[in-house]
């Protein structure tokens, strides 16, 4: 049987196509070495917020991960410690946010679970998080809940890639029973891209806010002279509905509806406002 | 006022079976006798001053009995006793039922001073029970003290904002002087002789004192004749209980009203007028540390305890439900109780069962602990006497309730219930909850994957190459795919042929342009191979005008290329000339394509 980059050559009409893969391939690896998410990670400053944290000195071992967070580095381990951070501190509210941020990367971890329990326990509001979901949505949406958004793009993006390889297999060999795994392959990654699509617009247009003020008022209305709806204490976590400046319309488990100040609120984002401007 | 004075005593061990009778000879059937129990007497006043010619409301109580008649007072020629009415309800508790019956009774001062109400008197199942006494103070007409004892209108307080006396309000608290913890009453009373629509009561702050959690304010309505006018009384009773202690105040209470207006329109039938009580000045003394019992839990009040069983006689493996039942005046909020049963009997708890209720100016509690009891033994066992410390405000020190013992008998062999088994495994290996220490959060994460950016977005340089480079190889590959393909069916070397056969007819053009006949005829020659699909290297001039001859050119067409060929021949062998040749082979070439097209 005749290699396959044989195959190729002969029908892209190359008579040795060897030099060319190689030019090919060594363009691809050059790209990937070039991407800012390597260079990031081969430039990381060399801060030690662990020994901060060791030595009990949260305040500072805050400012050194936030500085972190703050030089490019967006994953879910540091905003864990960042929690952890945060809920030494006593800060409860910080800490939800920073908690939930990190399940944004680390939707698995069961380190990020139990201490997520435990921030929530401290928070003062009897009031499940906004997005949790019933048992049957729950079983039926496990496989998407427990991958990150970027984990649903790569998987929608390796399937995609396989799936045309597959393709292009088949049309170079004429074989035929290859087009029942495409056909699975490209579900995969319909349903990869989708859920990675849907997963970002939820962030931006309707993410999830965290009470981060120890006491706020919910009003019914974007001004200070609005009915005075509930109080809600730090740590509480809301559904955002719709977003302005200076206020936010939240929706609580209960179904209540009204608007918080947006000032006293963090919106579970993968990176902060700050950055995103 | 001073303290709402009540009496008690007990009867002992007075058989039910009167009351179950009452209820019915179905329900004898089904409900076990009790095993042990206890009816009590309770005498209270509303009021223990009041004024000459004015009434208090003496209530008697009895618990678990039913009275053959009304109990009767000791005459006295300085208090009017008259009944008033009487009440009663059931409950159930293991399988008995108890009753409980208070008759209210009138009380009127005749004369001035201190005088002595009862003993009260009554014969149960023609047994002769006398109650204690209590003392109430008759006052002279219009000098009572305010705040404290009924008065007349003029002397109940301020009523703002009236010519006459149309309303009053008068505050007053079951002890000015209580202990802490101690639960006491604060009564409202509003009298009104007009008539109005709607009243509103504002709280006072309570000072020391605090609302009784878990019971509402009572409230009542009844007409009065005062100093000659009809007055609407209306009394609210709360129950509080005192918090700290130290000297403080209960502001006056606030009543608002709307005055129905003789001739008001009807937009604005009423008006609004307001009025306060008299405030009123307590202090709360401590509980002393002196004589306290072991295992006090800050009961302040007036308590019994008592026990009951379902039956006494069991097997082994079977439950007998244990009632105890802790009641009295003053407040229950959370009691325990220390129940050490032999190890051979199995307990399982119920949460306590609490019920708490407004009697005159007393708060009545009653919790009720029920307990399941499982024998794992046979033999013979004693449920112990229960102990419960509490501060007696009345006698002012402390006093234990203590439930009696109950013996019962456990037959039968060993348990075989797998249930009880398991139970009594659990005692021989004497396990234990796990006992929880305290709770902490998991530590840090640490190690590289702290740093860099772990966030993948659609535009990444590898999520663009796994998107397009293999749609793109794809693509390229089915493109060159059905070329070839194409290009093997008719239709594709019909295309070929055509494209071969322009490629020829521009290079004999180009020939003719140059005027290179050599090169016309090549041209020529390839144009014609292309149209006729074989090779037309070797066409002499009669092979040639042959061929097209029946390819769909003309005849003259034909034999001009017949014509052309020996010119070209006639130039290449015999010296012919060559001039215009390539010109006239472009221009034939011409006419064939479109002639053939």
């Amino acid at each position: 049987m005749r290699p396959l980059w044989a195959l190729l050559g002969q029908r892209l009409g190359w008579a040795d196509p060897r030099p060319r893969l190689r030019r090919i391939t060594s363009m691809l690896l050059l790209l990937g070495l070039l991407s800012p998410g390597a260079a990031r990670a081969q430039a990381a400053p060399g801060f030690d917020c662990e020994a901060l944290y060791e030595s009990g000195d949260y305040t500072a071992a805050i400012q050194c991960l936030q500085t972190l967070e703050s030089q490019g580095n967006h994953n879910g381990h540091l905003l864990y410690n960042l929690g952890n951070a945060w809920l030494r501190e006593g800060n409860t509210g910080q800490a939800v946010l920073a908690y939930r941020r990190a399940l944004l990367f680390l939707p698995r971890d069961g380190d990020l679970r139990a201490n997520l329990k435990t921030a929530r326990e401290r928070a003062r509001d009897d009031l499940e998080p906004a997005d949790v979901r019933g048992p049957l949505a729950r079983t039926l949406l496990a496989p998407y809940d427990s991958l990150s958004s970027s984990e649903l793009l790569l998987l929608g993006a390796a399937a995609w890639a396989l799936c045309f390889l597959l393709l292009t297999i088949r049309r170079l060999r004429q074989a035929e029973g290859l087009g029942a795994v495409a056909a699975g392959l490209a579900l995969i990654a319909v349903l990869g891209l989708a859920g990675h699509f849907v997963r970002s617009y939820q962030q931006e247009a309707r993410p999830i806010v965290v009470v981060l003020a120890e006491e706020v008022t919910l009003r019914s209305g974007r001004d200070l002279r609005s009915v005075e709806l509930a109080r809600l204490h730090a740590g509480a976590e809301l559904k955002a509905l719709e977003q302005g400046s200076d206020w936010i319309q939240v929706l609580l488990s209960s179904g209540q509806r009204g608007w918080l100040p947006a000032s006293e609120l963090g919106l579970v984002r993968p990176i902060t406002q700050a950055e995103q401007r | 006022m001073g303290n709402a004075n009540t009496a008690s005593l007990r009867l002992s061990r007075l058989p039910v079976r009167s009351t179950v009778l009452w209820l019915g000879l179905a329900l004898v059937t089904l409900t076990p006798a009790t095993a042990s129990g206890e009816g009590r007497v309770l005498l209270s006043a509303s009021r223990t001053t009041i004024q000459l010619g004015d009434a208090t409301q003496v209530e008697v109580e009895i618990e678990g009995q039913q009275l053959d008649k009304a109990p009767r007072f000791v005459e006295s020629e300085n208090l009017d006793v008259t009944l008033a009415g009487r009440a009663s309800s059931f409950s159930m508790t293991n399988g008995s039922v108890e009753q409980r019956t208070t008759y209210s009774f009138q009380v009127t001062g005749l004369k001035e001073g201190q005088h002595t109400l009862g003993p009260a008197e009554a014969i149960i199942d023609g047994k002769r029970v006398v109650s204690d006494s209590i003392r109430i103070e008759v006052v002279p007409a219009q000098t009572g003290r305010p705040g404290e004892s009924r008065l007349s209108p003029s002397s109940r307080g301020p009523a703002a904002g009236t010519k006459s006396q149309d309303w009053y309000a008068l505050a007053e608290l079951s002890d000015t002087k209580p202990y802490v913890g101690q639960s006491l009453t604060y009564r409202l009373e509003v009298g009104v002789a007009v008539a109005i629509r709607g009243m509103n009561w504002e709280r006072p702050t309570w000072g020391s004192l605090a609302p009784e959690p878990g019971i509402e304010p009572g409230q009542s309505e009844h007409p009065e004749v005062l100093d000659g006018r009809r007055y609407n009384v209306t009394q609210l009773v709360v129950p509080l209980f005192a918090l700290e202690e130290g000297a403080s105040t209960i502001d006056p209470s606030t009543m608002q009203i709307g005055v129905v207006r003789r001739g008001g329109s009807f937009l604005q039938p009423t008006t609004q007028r307001s009025f306060s009580s008299n405030a009123i000045d307590l202090q709360v003394r401590p509980l002393p540390q002196e004589g306290r019992p072991k295992g006090f839990g800050g009961a302040v009040g007036r308590f019994g305890l008592t026990a009951t069983t379902d039956r006494t006689e069991v097997q082994a493996g079977e439950t007998i439900s244990l009632t105890l039942k802790l009641s009295g005046r003053g407040s229950l909020r959370s009691p325990e109780i220390d129940l050490k049963l032999p190890e051979a009997l199995k307990v399982y708890s119920e949460d306590p069962e609490r019920r708490v209720r407004i009697v005159g100016s007393e708060l009545r509690s009653e919790v009720l602990f029920r307990e399941a009891v499982v024998p794992l033994e046979p033999g013979k066992y004693t449920i112990p006497s229960v102990r419960f410390p509490y501060f007696d405000p009345e006698a002012g020190r402390y006093r234990v309730a203590t439930s009696q013992p109950i013996a019962i008998e456990v037959g039968g062999t060993a348990v075989v219930d797998p249930a009880i088994v398991a139970r009594s495994a659990e005692l021989t290996h004497a396990k234990k909850t796990v006992e929880v220490l305290g709770s902490d959060i998991l530590p840090l994460h640490t190690g590289e994957r702290v740093l860099g950016d772990t966030r993948i977005r659609l535009l990444s340089p590898w999520i663009l190459v796994l998107l397009i480079v293999p749609l793109v190889g794809f693509s390229g590959v089915s493109i060159a795919h059905n070329r070839k393909r194409f290009e093997g069916t008719s239709r594709g070397q019909e295309q070929r042929r055509l494209k071969a056969a322009r490629a020829a007819m521009k290079a004999v053009r180009e020939a003719g342009r140059d005027n290179d006949p050599i090169e016309a005829e090549r041209a020529v020659r390839s144009y014609l191979g292309a149209r006729l699909d074989r090779s037309a290297d070797a066409f002499s001039p009669q092979d040639g005008a042959a061929a097209l001859s029946g390819s769909g050119l003309s005849e003259t067409t034909a034999a001009a290329l017949g014509r052309l060929l020996e010119r070209c021949e006639a130039a290449r062998y015999g010296g012919g000339s060559t001039d215009g040749l390539a010109e006239d082979l472009a221009a034939w070439t011409t006419t064939a394509d479109k002639e053939w097209s």
